[in-house]
Formats: structure tokens, sequence, C-alpha cells
């Protein structure tokens, strides 16, 4: 699935977001996860902690990246730090990751097309 | 845009407000109780809804007013402060100048559809053609007249400096808008047009990474006001410590200006 890189801080902490909110979507359903999709909820941003890459070879800001379902498989996943149901809640954020694999990741790898609006 | 730009020509008074938006960017140029211009319109990504909230709450726009955006550059803590305005407020803004390639993300998306439902003018600046003054991208003079410069990229693969830089000049004084650019491309292809004047500068990238800041070059002009918008709870570690050591031997005596928690920064000129 594709995913764009919106920030990065070089110390592990990756800012994702999504080309559209059904990919996002498709993606929830596709990981089981225990907390069910919430159609209100617009939000789309996603964090990763604790990230680990290859040197030179990791995400850069602006850039695109189809990410296998492997990668996932690596991580945990927070539902509670950007929950819709608190009563304040981040105005982009939508759920926290963190990594938990072994290897460092070769993310470049993962790079794709950069994907622009459409207009007229 | 070019009427509502036409418009707002030999400029005496006006105020510069540096928004304190955590780590984001949100600058206004107020004229009176009847125009404002708002370049970059961000906040700090991790802002909650009463944050965002509060800061759109406080903008006062006047019954009258007219806005007008510039957005520098599609990255969201530029942008997505936009995301918090009321009904009313968004009839206030007359257009928004953006850069034209925005990157196709669910967030973006957000505030395209906030500005095509609400038939908010949309202008969308393709990039400029190189003239030569410096290596890789370059900023070209895209639109001026007696108070205003707006200046556009050429073609860069660098989200940050795919961006539109302004300058507002005023009772000699040139305040410089800049987003997330480059120091020596402010300097060749923008600053070097207007040498005279005093510089009201708001740093790029929150004081972080905008290339090297050559104190040869920049000690030339007359800088007046420096302003930092930036937390220091930002994950970046903006500022970077040598550029605030060459920005205060710059100034001088002067201190520079920081939000960082402290409110927004005011200065009337």
């Amino acid at each position: 699935m594709l995913f764009y890189c919106e920030a990065i801080n070089h110390k592990g902490l990756v800012v994702l977001d999504v080309h559209k909110l059904s990919d996002l979507k498709q993606w929830w359903f596709n990981r089981e996860f225990e907390v069910s999709w919430n159609n209100e909820d617009t939000r789309s941003l996603i964090e990763i902690n604790n990230f680990n890459w290859i040197k030179y070879r990791g995400p850069r800001e602006g850039d695109w990246y189809d990410i296998p379902n492997g990668f996932w498989n690596e991580c945990s996943f927070d539902f509670e730090k950007f929950s819709y149901d608190k009563e304040d809640r981040s105005v982009l954020f939508r759920l926290s990751v963190e990594f938990n694999g072994n290897e460092k990741v070769d993310f470049l790898s993962f790079k794709t097309e950069p994907l622009w609006w459409q207009h007229e | 845009m070019n009427n509502f730009l036409s418009s707002l020509n030999r400029l005496k008074n006006i105020r510069l407000i540096i928004r304190d938006v955590g780590h984001g960017n949100f600058n206004e140029i107020q004229m009176g109780n009847a125009t404002r211009i708002i370049y970059d319109i961000g906040a700090d990504k991790y802002y909650k809804d009463s944050q965002l909230r509060s800061l759109t709450q406080g903008l006062n726009f006047t019954n009258n007013e007219e806005v007008l955006i510039v957005i520098s550059h599609w990255d969201v803590d530029h942008y997505h402060g936009l995301l918090g305005f009321s009904d009313n407020q968004l009839k206030k803004i007359k257009g928004i100048i953006a850069p034209e390639k925005i990157p196709a993300t669910n967030t973006s998306q957000k505030i395209i559809s906030l500005i095509n439902n609400h038939k908010i003018p949309l202008t969308l600046l393709s990039f400029g053609s190189k003239l030569g003054k410096c290596r890789g991208a370059e900023l070209t003079k895209y639109w001026e007249n007696n108070n205003i410069e707006i200046y556009r990229s050429t073609y860069t693969r660098s989200r940050n400096l795919d961006s539109i830089v302004v300058i507002f000049k005023v009772n000699n004084k040139a305040i410089l808008l800049c987003g997330d650019h480059n120091y020596n491309k402010l300097y060749n292809c923008v600053v070097t047009n207007i040498p005279q004047h005093d510089y009201i500068f708001v740093l790029p990238h929150h004081g972080g990474d905008g290339g090297k800041l050559d104190v040869n070059d920049w000690g030339q002009l007359s800088l007046v006001e420096v302003i930092i918008s930036f937390n220091e709870s930002n994950f970046y570690g903006h500022p970077q410590q040598a550029i605030l050591s060459n920005i205060q031997n710059l100034l001088g005596q002067h201190l520079y200006k920081e939000t960082n928690g402290n409110g927004d920064v005011i200065i009337n000129i």
C-alpha cells in the first residue's frame, strides 16, 4: 500500500500519510485490527516510533513508498494515543506505531513514483 | 488575485504577527481592519482540536475584512490550520495562492475539498524560469508592485524548495517570509534585489536546516528583526545552535525573537 512520508527526524520517528482514506480503510481491514474502523474519523497521519533503517536507505520527506505487509508484521499498534474518542483529540494523527523489528530496514527499496493531485 | 494584490499599493502602516502555533508557521500581515494577508496557515502537526480552535478563534476577523492566503509549500505544518476555520472565516478568504504540485495525500485533499466547497479561488503557481543566479533551484520574481514582491522557485524535487517566497516593503523596511527555504538562494535570488531596506526576517525552517547562513553575505544587509517560529518540544532539534549564533552575531545588541510558547510576536511597521 502507498504511503507518503510527511516527516522524519533521523532518530527513529517517521510520520506517514496515505493517498486516500479508502486505502487506509482497506489496510485497516486487511490487518484485522481488534479496533474497528471508524467512518467518522477522516484523519490519516501515522507516526512510527523506534524505526531503524539502513544508513542512507531510510525514508525521505516528500517521497512515496509502497510498504509491504511484512513491514507492518514487525510493528505493534497503539490505538489509544490518537483515539477518535478522546475528548480533545489530535487534529491530524490517527495511529501510533512502534517498530519492533530486529533488522534495519531498507526503506528506500519501497520507494515509488510520486503522486500529485490533478487539477484543472 | 491580481486585483486583490494590486489594490495593496502604497501601504504605509502594517502589523506583522508571527503566531505562536507550536512547531509550525502562521504569519499575518494586517493592514488596518480591512485587509489581511496570511503567509502560511500552519500549526504544529501534533496540535489537538482545542489548540487549533484557540488559534483560529483568536484571529478576530472583522466584519468587512478581506483575507488572502499564501501557502509557501505543501508541508502539513504550513497549511493545516485551515482545517480549524469556521464557515464565516472561510467566507472572508478572497483567494489562496500555493505551489502547483500538491502531494496527493488524504490530508492535502481535505484542504483542497474545503477550498472548493467554499468556492475560494485557488491560484496554483507553476515553476518559475531559471535566470542563472545560483546552482540548482532558484527563486524568480513572479509578481510585484510598490509594496509586495512574490517569488516562485524554479524546478526542484525538494518539497521545501518547491515554494513561494514573499517580501513586503513598507516604510523602507522589508519583511522576508520564506517558509522552509534556503539561505543561499534567498540571498542570491531575492535579498540582493532589495539591498537597501531594513530587513525583518522570519527564519526559514524554524531555524533548522536551511543550508549555510553566510554571515559575510547577510552581514551586508541591515537586519533589524529576526523571528523564529518554533516550539522546543519539536523532534527535529530546531533551531540549530549554529544558526542562532550566526543570527545573533548579525543582529548585534538586538536580540532575536521567538514564539516557543511565549505567545505571538507582533511588530508594528
